[in-house]
């Protein structure tokens, strides 16, 4: 955990809305160094109930734009309100050049960031196959260093079945409330550590064949 | 301006350089937080409840945002207190800063067990008992409703302890003994001090979906500042008959709440809730109070100590 910036909020829109949950695009000026696709733990003053995981979507000079999941009763930052931004990057896990992203249009906000890194990035059409088209561009030349799933569990699994020497990460966006592994709400079970692991301290990207799937399933809304 | 807090423990006492400290359940095993900020300006640190056995989180959403507050349900999410001791505990300063572990087990051999690994560790300042769980296996009376069985088993506790380590026990909130009598029990049991205040049954329901949103059950524990009132009121009523420290929490978020609860009669206070809402809570926390300390022109918490009174017009 890196503390980077106090920031302000310069604009904050409404990009999807499902059910309950909001997707917010937030603009922000003042934020100190930032890379596409970073995940970044950001706070309100006082009031803010807790803080919240976001991605950065673009980084350029100290302005940034941030999208983040909020809850029905999560208040929207409104401009001019301060925002103290953390970074949680972890660098074990890179997603870059040479990396494929195979996701659905409900992911999309958080990993279409990782194509300015070099990240090749698949998002389900719909109407379409997602294997079909991925053999298809497999046949035509596509490669892959380390591919990650932005999916929900029974295609990570299908995923599995259809190159099962892939050793895919997934992707674990987590509801969390502490942002630093302590609370343990964004739990991970994992099949070599006992204690499990943090998604926000560690996440939002886990080795799939690590990850016992149906425990997650069940977990604070990871796959949304 | 001298914000420490001395309590007796054995022929000595503690000091705690000031009356904050962490809440069990919102601090993980503590290493947590060490590249977060320094955690030795705390007046000391209280690590998740330990049970004999390896936890593991429940198999649901385990936090919701719900009014002034959150639910929880963490579930047992703890490793043992054998593995904390042999592996947290060394990287904790704890020569810097007092360090707390918050117990639970189904039977009193256990509780017993675990104090004694405590005392064992020589570096362990305190432990908590927590009262927010089941103590009334098949065999086992529950030691959280009834004053007699709870005044028992914490002699049977203190008698581990050996006036090594601070023994505190933790309320229930929802247990059907009042606060009073569970202050007074626990005293005359040899518990050096209570904490008075535990999360609080709570639910929500998403009605798009008409499922409950946190929880196996439905159900987690509510905590935030919506429930600072109530635990201040607890707080004044537990003061009133406690001859030994007591340690409030419930809801406290800022400076100026630390400074309600002092008054009410507490000597520490433990924040869980609202430490979770930045990574930087405490430090921020800490610095508003002695300001506020400063402004107030309190130059030590014992003047204030228990000092609210009620003010009402005389009758004519």
């Amino acid at each position: 955990m890196r503390f980077l910036s106090e920031t302000e909020v310069l604009a904050c829109h409404e990009l999807r809305r499902a059910g309950a949950r909001r997707w917010l695009r937030l603009e922000v000026a003042g934020l100190a160094a930032a890379s596409p696709g970073e995940t970044v733990l950001f706070s309100e003053d006082r009031h803010s109930p807790r803080c919240r995981i976001a991605t950065v979507d673009r980084f350029s000079g100290d302005r940034a734009v941030l999208v983040a999941k909020f809850e029905a009763d999560d208040l929207a930052p409104a401009a001019g309100n301060g925002l103290t931004v953390w970074s949680n990057e972890n660098p074990a896990v890179s997603v870059g050049a040479g990396s494929l992203i195979v996701t659905t249009s409900a992911f999309l906000y958080r990993v279409a960031p990782f194509a300015l890194r070099g990240a090749t990035v698949l998002v389900e059409e719909a109407g379409t196959d997602l294997w079909q088209d991925l053999r298809r561009r497999v046949e035509r030349g596509l490669a892959w260093t380390s591919v990650f799933l932005a999916l929900e569990p029974v295609r990570l699994q299908a995923f599995a079945a259809e190159f099962p020497d892939a050793n895919p990460y997934l992707f674990a966006n987590m509801d969390m409330s502490c942002g630093i592994g302590a609370c343990r709400s964004c739990h991970v079970t994992v099949s070599d550590n006992k204690d499990g692991e943090a998604s926000c301290r560690v996440g939002p990207w886990f080795a799939l064949q690590r990850v016992n799937l149906v425990r997650l399933q069940f977990a604070s809304a990871p796959f949304i | 301006m001298d914000l420490s807090v001395t309590v007796p423990m054995g022929a000595g006492g503690v000091t705690f350089k000031n009356p904050v400290m962490s809440a069990a359940g919102t601090f993980g095993n503590i290493v947590e937080y060490l590249d977060v900020f320094d955690i030795t300006r705390l007046g000391a640190v209280v690590a998740n409840s330990f049970l004999p056995w390896q936890g593991e989180p429940n198999r649901c959403r385990r936090f919701a945002h719900t009014e002034s507050g959150y639910l929880s349900a963490f579930g047992i999410n703890n490793m043992t207190l054998d593995r904390f001791i042999a592996e947290a505990l060394p990287r904790l300063p704890a020569e810097d800063v007092p360090v707390f572990v918050n117990i639970k087990a189904p039977t009193r051999v256990q509780l017993v067990d675990m104090t004694r690994a405590c005392v064992e560790s020589g570096r362990i300042a305190g432990v908590e008992v927590n009262g927010n769980f089941p103590y009334a296996g098949r065999d086992e009376p529950s030691y959280w409703d009834n004053p007699q069985q709870n005044e028992e088993m914490f002699r049977a506790l203190s008698a581990a302890a050996e006036g090594k380590v601070l023994l505190w026990s933790k309320a229930a909130t929802s247990a059907k003994m009042i606060i009073e009598d569970f202050v007074s029990a626990s005293e005359r049991g040899g518990a050096d001090g209570t904490v008075l205040f535990n999360a609080i049954p709570g639910a929500r329901i998403d009605i798009e979906r008409r499922a409950f949103v946190c929880g196996s059950t439905g159900f987690g524990g509510y905590s935030g500042s919506g429930v600072k009132p109530f635990a201040l009121w607890r707080c004044v009523q537990a003061a009133r008959v406690a001859t030994r420290p007591v340690i409030a929490s419930g809801g406290i978020t800022t400076a100026e709440d630390v400074v309600e609860f002092i008054m009410a009669g507490a000597h520490l206070v433990q924040i869980g809730a609202a430490s979770m809402s930045r990574p930087d809570y405490f430090p921020r926390l800490l610095d508003d109070l002695y300001a506020l300390m400063e402004r107030l022109g309190v130059r030590s918490l014992d003047e204030i100590r228990g000092c609210a009174r009620a003010e009402a017009a005389p009758e004519t």
